[in-house]
């Protein structure tokens, strides 16, 4: 089965992470995005929280905001001061 | 791609945002530059496309929300087509605009003294920039021509505002006359009697009070040494000789004038680009007429100088009107000296007048006789 959607995940170009339930999130100072996201659960300039398949992200900063959300995928702009992430269903 | 396919930027306002975001995400609209300034407040974007699903989910789950506009190239034409007026206002407006710019109404020149405009106008005309044509030469070429056809133009600059083709000319000073220093007389131009004889170089040949001919030797161009020899030079001095001028004015007791009779016939038309077109005829076609001309611009800022001319006629008729000489002799006399006074004081000083009136039935003719002091002198040869 693993090896199946390493296959499918590859011709359809998504991380076999995030194919199998997991999320990918890269950030920087000036913003971050996060791959393989249930719901938003919290947002406002300060903190941006999304529950994930197996847990929850929390991104904590100054200015905030929502630069692209779509189905599975959010991209927040702002100053990112830290990101936490808790295991378990949310 | 995104100001081409467009975007509505939305206001939402109310409670659990959070649900609205994820039920748009959930719909697979994809929401950009979400800000969330105050708790129950959230400005965001969203695909012009997906602008109709977004009001429809925002109606459903009944929040406040507010549309703050349409941006991008597809809304736009959107919004033109629903203006098709509008649209097409403006592609004749830039049409306009763009044959006006081709399009020469009129050539107007200034600055002429002893050239003539018509002249230059017709120049210009030969260099392609008539009125009310097509064809729009530069300016460069046109003041080229101009330039090379006229000799004593100085500078010459043409430009176009708006329609109109402006020919400023400015024409080359005369040279300096020549100072002729060689030796002539001074002789008379006419018959007349010396009245002033003043010499500055030459010698005096004649004296006041004595009468000369045409062509006679007033100042003659020599100087005498106590010798007898004579030292040709040209001569210079002021002579002046009395002469008679008589001017006559001549009144009809009984005339013959022509008189409106009260009917007319009114000719009205609208004149553009020097083209006239007629709106009312005259359908009267009178013997005798006299006709009065009343023109105004129909628009107030002028932008298309369109005038609406009014040419009236009036329908005259011969009437023999009798007048008693005696009764305006007074003012034609004075009339007559006035108009005398005028000519002879171009001629020269006046001394003298006299009035005398003949007779002639009908017809009587008043004469005013001026004393006039006169230079006689021109140069001999």
């Amino acid at each position: 089965m693993g090896t199946v959607l390493k296959g499918i995940s590859h011709i359809c170009g998504i991380g076999y992470d995030i194919a199998s339930g997991g999320f990918k999130c890269s950030f920087t100072e000036k913003g971050a995005e996060v791959e393989g996201i249930r719901s938003l659960t919290s947002f406002s300039p300060e903190r941006v929280a999304v529950s994930l398949k197996r847990g929850r992200l929390e991104i904590a900063g100054e200015n905030l905001s929502i630069r692209a959300l779509s189905r599975g995928y959010i991209a927040i702009c702002g100053t990112v001061s830290s990101i936490s992430l808790s295991e378990g269903r949310a | 791609m995104k100001l081409i396919k467009g975007y509505t930027a939305i206001t939402v306002k109310g409670l659990n945002i959070e649900k609205l975001i994820n039920r748009l995400s959930k719909e697979g609209i994809a929401i950009y530059r979400a800000s969330r300034q105050e708790h129950k407040r959230l400005d965001f974007c969203v695909e012009y496309a997906s602008r109709q699903k977004v009001i429809a989910c925002l109606d459903n789950l009944c929040y406040n929300y507010q549309i703050e506009g349409d941006k991008g190239l597809l809304p736009l034409i959107r919004l033109l087509l629903k203006r098709a007026g509008l649209v097409a206002g403006c592609l004749i407006f830039a049409a306009a605009l763009f044959f006006s710019s081709l399009f020469v109404a009129d050539v107007r020149v200034s600055g002429c003294e002893s050239i003539d405009p018509l002249g230059v106008a017709e120049c210009a005309r030969q260099a392609g920039a008539a009125g009310f044509s097509f064809n729009k030469p530069s300016a460069r070429e046109i003041e080229k021509r101009i330039y090379e056809s006229f000799g004593n133009i100085s500078f010459v600059s043409a430009s176009y505002k708006g329609l109109v083709l402006h020919i400023e000319v400015v024409e080359a000073q005369p040279a300096p006359a020549v100072i002729d220093n060689s030796p002539k007389d001074l002789v008379s131009q006419f018959d007349g009697k010396i009245n002033r004889l003043i010499v500055y170089q030459g010698t005096p040949l004649v004296k006041a009070g004595d009468a000369v001919k045409k062509g006679q030797v007033l100042i003659g161009g020599f100087r005498e040494k106590p010798g007898g020899e004579r030292i040709p030079l040209r001569a210079m001095g002021e002579a002046y000789g009395v002469v008679e001028l008589v001017y006559t004015e001549r009144f009809e007791c009984v005339r013959t004038e022509l008189s409106r009779t009260g009917r007319f016939a009114e000719q009205i038309y609208i004149e553009l680009f020097g083209l006239a077109f007629p709106v009312k005829r005259p359908d009267a076609g009178y013997a005798t007429f006299e006709e009065e001309t009343e023109s105004c611009f129909i628009f107030f800022n002028n932008f298309l100088p369109a005038r609406l001319v009014t040419v009236r006629r009036y329908e005259t008729e011969p009437v023999t009107v009798r007048e008693d000489f005696e009764k305006v002799k007074k003012v034609l006399v004075e009339e007559a000296q006035r108009k005398a006074l005028e000519q002879a004081e171009k001629e020269g000083r006046v001394l003298g007048s006299s009035v005398s009136i003949r007779d002639e039935g009908d017809i009587k003719y008043i004469e005013v006789t001026l004393s006039v002091e006169k230079s006689l002198l021109i140069n001999g040869e």
